[in-house]
């Protein structure tokens, strides 16, 4: 039986229960919750007053500014729903590497989207969960309960990363499925066509997700510190490349180093959350980091 | 091209090190796998080419220069045609003919002295106007008429012309310890040695090979050594004469043997002659076996001479080498002795006078005449003709005799005194001191020569003439005085003979005769030949060599009390050795000829016999070559041969530089490329 202890220590889990996973708009949870809904209605928390029209029901009816104004107003209050979170995972080979971190990327993301669940359930929220490479590989839709978690965490522990990476693909036909609004947390390498991964991602945008894009790094693929002539092979396409990594080093870097902002920029204009995590990193660092970050963002 | 060092081209397997390098490089490019190659390749397509190609290009260039390297140890060189890499250096020519007596050996198209000049006007013609010759000749030594390589054709063509074959002989170890000198002396041209010689072999009888492998620098030097031609010829030669006599006179037999040597491979015919005074004296027809002699007795009556030497040649008919077909000889002659005895004729019993004895002997076989007269006429007898004066025991009355005596040696006579002459009281010059008679032991007593190389006893005594006992008994214990020398002994303890230097002539003493006067010594035939030397002292101290070589130094005028001097060269200066074969007068001031002296050309130019071509070859550092075919070969071969190795070195120093500054740039931009510096030392060197 999977349980979050599998992905977890007790200490991460300690650390996580004073966190809060939010979104940055509002959302469309199938239950009440403690975020804030597209939906006004019945309510604690106050929210606007209109002018009553006729069929109005006058029990939302302001007595008190009608007494001091003769005039008759509707008191509106703020929905709060729960939040539907779906964790997006690249399980792409090129995931698989793990040269200067600690872990592979996968494995990173892998324990990144454990944590994030075990705060979207301890949040009383909804968890989805889809696992892609060239098409989606596992998708569980956003639910709740004891039930769905197992299952949620069955299919993330069971999955081996490989084959090739088409975003583009796999995160358009994703989107179509998402109809309500929710947070998507998407964590990949990025080693796709740009131009795919931002088509799907403006999608997300346009149904009203809060997309966090979590770009997964080896501290390798940001350095390339290897030394003399190498034969490098492509973990997707088994390509070769023979290259001189102390040559090409500073060239490379630039290249990265624009693609990054090149994706930042996108990301940007999209109002998508970018971040980059390297594998040097605690998984749970980054997360306390992502959010203390996003909620001062008003998250 | 060919190599000098062929076998230093093994240093070309030093091209595996940086192809295994580079292989081995390959080899160990580690594979990594890698998320992506997508941001590797754009940053790789522009680097790697052109690490590609620098790659590339340094393994070129490193193997370019060890090839070139390798090449250049193996010292390449290439045959050029005179063009661009001939004409970068001229050449520095000497060319040496070879002009002994041999070289005169007449062939079907001239004396290969004649061949010789030919092939030198041949090689001189075919260099560059600007490259410079130098002439030297080899006759009896090494002499340079054009001593340094000059560029004047005119001056260097007329000194050519010049050159005749000598009656020099010499070996042809000066030429190359010549050439050798000349070779380390710094110069910028190619260096060429031509050596035109008949290659007899006397010329190579020196170390050669020793000389070669230890001492000559073959890189520093062409060498060629080019024959006129491949004749073998023969040669047939008076090989030698040697009289019985050393010195004739009138009407003496004087017998003799003529050595005929045949040099050749066929048996010859010949006439040999001798001539005096150019009349024929001597004829006899000879057959001379091939490589063999014929010694042939000559006898012939001594002519009348008018003159100090007698003169004559022993010659055959003559062949292709003429300057050994005759031999020339000069004996001196000895003319009648004109003596003068003193005599004291009181005392001598039987009417036997003391001079008896002793003027028989003077004039023994008609070698002269001998006077004697009473001491008392001493006083007023005339000395002229006379050559020697002898006193007899108790001649010497007074002091005024023994002065008139010093006078006549003075003047250059010779005076003889005994030991039983001895006056009382001794004169102040007498030549020995006073001394004790003493009683000689009995029987035979040897005689020593303690100046055996004394003109008196020169060809008529040694220590090894027998000697009769002597018949006195009594002799005196003198020692030489006042300039005496002791020139003989009795028993190796008695004083037997002392010669005095008095002015140009001379005083004898003899420990002789203390009691029966001159009898005793001149009854002995075996001092008769002593007392005719002594008589004629004055003529024997005033002769001198009548023979010598080509080349050897003049016989020695000093003795003669007359300036005389040996014919001069054509160019007015004094010569210090015959250059020519012949017979040469002495000229006194007077112009008068005081002596003679019969010159002859080395019996080793003779055999003109050479060394066989590839014996010569296989140890010469060069070329052995012969006639036109010869030298047109050479210049074919050797004379352009041009060393490659410098141009071989600078090519390497070019691509060292070139790859140092490729490897610079390329270590720079790996530096860069990894966001790192350049040490200093490389940006220097990368010329950043």
């Amino acid at each position: 039986m999977s349980g979050f202890s599998d992905f977890l220590s007790a200490e991460t889990m300690r650390q996580l229960d004073h966190l809060l996973l939010g979104s940055r708009w509002t959302a469309e949870g199938g239950r009440a919750g403690r975020h804030s809904s597209v939906l006004k209605g019945a309510s604690v928390e106050f929210r606007d007053h209109r002018d009553y029209v006729q069929g109005d029901s006058l029990r939302h009816l302001d007595w008190k500014v009608f007494g001091r104004s003769e005039r008759y107003y509707i008191k509106q209050f703020q929905e709060e729903t729960s939040l539907r979170v779906h964790l997006v995972l690249d399980a792409s080979a090129s995931m698989d590497f793990k040269h200067s971190g600690k872990i592979t990327k996968f494995e990173f993301a892998r324990e990144l989207a454990a944590q994030a669940a075990y705060l979207a359930n301890h949040q009383q929220d909804s968890v989805g969960l889809v696992i892609y490479d060239d098409e989606v590989r596992r998708w569980l839709p956003a639910k709740g309960g004891s039930r769905h978690v197992r299952h949620f965490l069955e299919a993330l522990g069971s999955h081996q990363p490989g084959g090739r990476t088409d975003s583009g693909k796999a995160l358009e036909a994703l989107a179509e499925g998402m109809a309500r609004r929710g947070l998507v947390l998407m964590m990949s390498d990025l080693l796709d066509d740009p131009e795919a991964v931002f088509r799907a991602l403006a999608h997300f945008r346009r149904r009203g997700h809060d997309v966090v894009l979590v770009q997964v790094l080896d501290p390798a693929e940001l350095d390339l510190p290897f030394d003399g002539v190498s034969d490098f092979i492509d973990m997707e396409t088994d390509e070769r490349l023979e290259a001189d990594a102390a040559l090409v080093r500073h060239a490379y870097q630039e290249a990265i180093g624009a693609a990054i902002d090149g994706f930042r920029a996108r990301c940007g204009s999209l109002r998508v959350d970018f971040r980059i995590a390297t594998t040097d990193r605690s998984p749970s660092d980054f997360l306390n980091e992502l959010l203390a970050e996003r909620k001062r963002l008003g998250a | 091209m060919g190599f000098l060092s062929p076998f230093l081209l093994v240093s070309a397997a030093a091209l595996a090190v940086p192809l295994w390098l580079h292989l081995r490089r390959k080899r160990r490019q580690t594979p990594v796998e890698f998320p992506s190659l997508r941001y590797l390749k754009s940053a790789t397509a522009r680097m790697k080419r052109q690490a590609k190609v620098e790659d590339l290009g340094l393994l070129l260039l490193r193997l370019l220069l060890i090839a070139l390297l390798a090449a250049a140890f193996a010292r390449p060189v290439v045959r050029s045609s005179g063009g661009w890499l001939g004409a970068a250096r001229s050449v520095e020519s000497v060319v040496v003919i070879d002009a002994t007596a041999s070289m005169g050996w007449r062939g079907e198209s001239g004396t290969r002295m004649d061949t010789a000049k030919r092939l030198a006007r041949e090689w001189i013609d075919g260099l560059d106007r600007s490259d410079a010759v130098a002439l030297w000749v080899l006759t009896d030594r090494l002499e340079k008429p054009v001593p340094v390589p000059i560029a004047d054709r005119a001056f260097l063509l007329k000194q050519l012309a010049a050159v005749t074959a000598s009656d020099g002989s010499s070996g042809l170890a000066p030429v190359f310890n010549a050439a050798h000198e000349w070779a380390e002396a710094r110069s910028i041209g190619r260096k060429e040695l031509v050596i035109i010689t008949d290659n007899q072999s006397a010329a190579w009888d020196w170390p050669a090979e020793d000389f070669f492998r230890n001492s000559w620098d073959r890189a520093g030097v062409g060498l060629v050594v080019l024959a006129p031609d491949t004749v073998r010829a023969a040669n047939v030669n008076v090989e030698s004469v040697a009289w019985d006599l050393r010195a004739v006179r009138e009407g003496a037999l004087l017998s003799g043997v003529a050595k005929v040597m045949n040099h050749g491979d066929t048996a010859v015919s010949d006439l040999l002659e001798c001539r005096i005074d150019g009349k024929i004296v001597f004829r006899k027809p000879l057959e001379i076996p091939a490589g063999g002699s014929v010694d042939v007795p000559l006898s012939l009556a001594v002519p009348s001479v008018d003159g100090p030497v007698l003169t004559g040649e022993v010659t055959l008919a003559g062949d292709a080498l003429a300057c050994d077909d005759k031999w020339n000889f000069a004996l001196p002659v000895r003319h009648p002795i004109q003596a003068l005895v003193v005599e004291h004729v009181a005392g001598v019993g039987g009417g036997m006078k003391p001079s008896f004895f002793l003027t028989r002997a003077i004039a023994a076989g008609g070698a002269g005449k001998a006077t004697a007269i009473e001491s008392d006429a001493w006083l007023k007898q005339s000395t002229e003709g006379i050559e020697s004066l002898w006193f007899t025991g108790g001649s010497l009355t007074n002091e005024a005799a023994w002065e008139k005596a010093m006078e006549f040696a003075n003047a250059g006579g010779t005076v003889v005194v005994t030991g039983d002459l001895q006056p009382d009281p001794l004169p102040a010059d007498w030549p020995v001191t006073v001394g004790e008679e003493v009683r000689l032991p009995a029987g035979r007593m040897a005689t020593r020569l303690l100046a055996s190389d004394h003109i008196l006893f020169d060809g008529v005594w040694s220590d090894q003439t027998p000697f009769p006992p002597l018949p006195q008994r009594i002799a005196r214990s003198c020692v030489p005085a006042n300039g005496g020398k002791l020139l003989a002994t009795l028993a190796g303890a008695y004083p037997f003979m002392v010669e005095a230097p008095r002015g140009k002539g001379r005083v004898f003493w003899l420990n002789s005769s203390a009691d029966r006067s001159w009898g005793d010594l001149s009854l002995s035939p075996a001092f008769v030949v002593l007392i005719q030397q002594m008589a004629r002292a004055q003529e024997l101290a005033l002769q001198t060599t009548t023979t010598c070589w080509v080349g050897e130094a003049w016989p020695d005028l000093s003795k003669f009390s007359i300036a005389a001097t040996w014919p001069r060269r054509e160019d007015g200066e004094s010569a210090v050795r015959p250059l020519r074969s012949g017979m040469f007068d002495a000229i006194s001031e007077d112009g008068k000829p005081l002596w003679r002296c019969a010159v002859n050309v080395r019996r080793a130019e003779s055999d003109l016999r050479s060394v066989e071509a590839a014996k010569l070859q296989a140890i010469l550092p060069g070329k052995v070559a012969a006639g036109q075919q010869g030298i047109r070969e050479w210049r074919e071969e050797i004379r352009r041969e041009v060393p490659l190795w410098p141009w071989f070195l600078t090519a390497a120093a070019l691509v060292f530089l070139a790859e140092g500054r490729m490897s610079a740039r390329a270590a720079k931009q790996r530096a860069v490329a990894a966001g790192g510096g350049l040490p200093k030392w490389m940006e220097r060197r990368a010329g950043v």
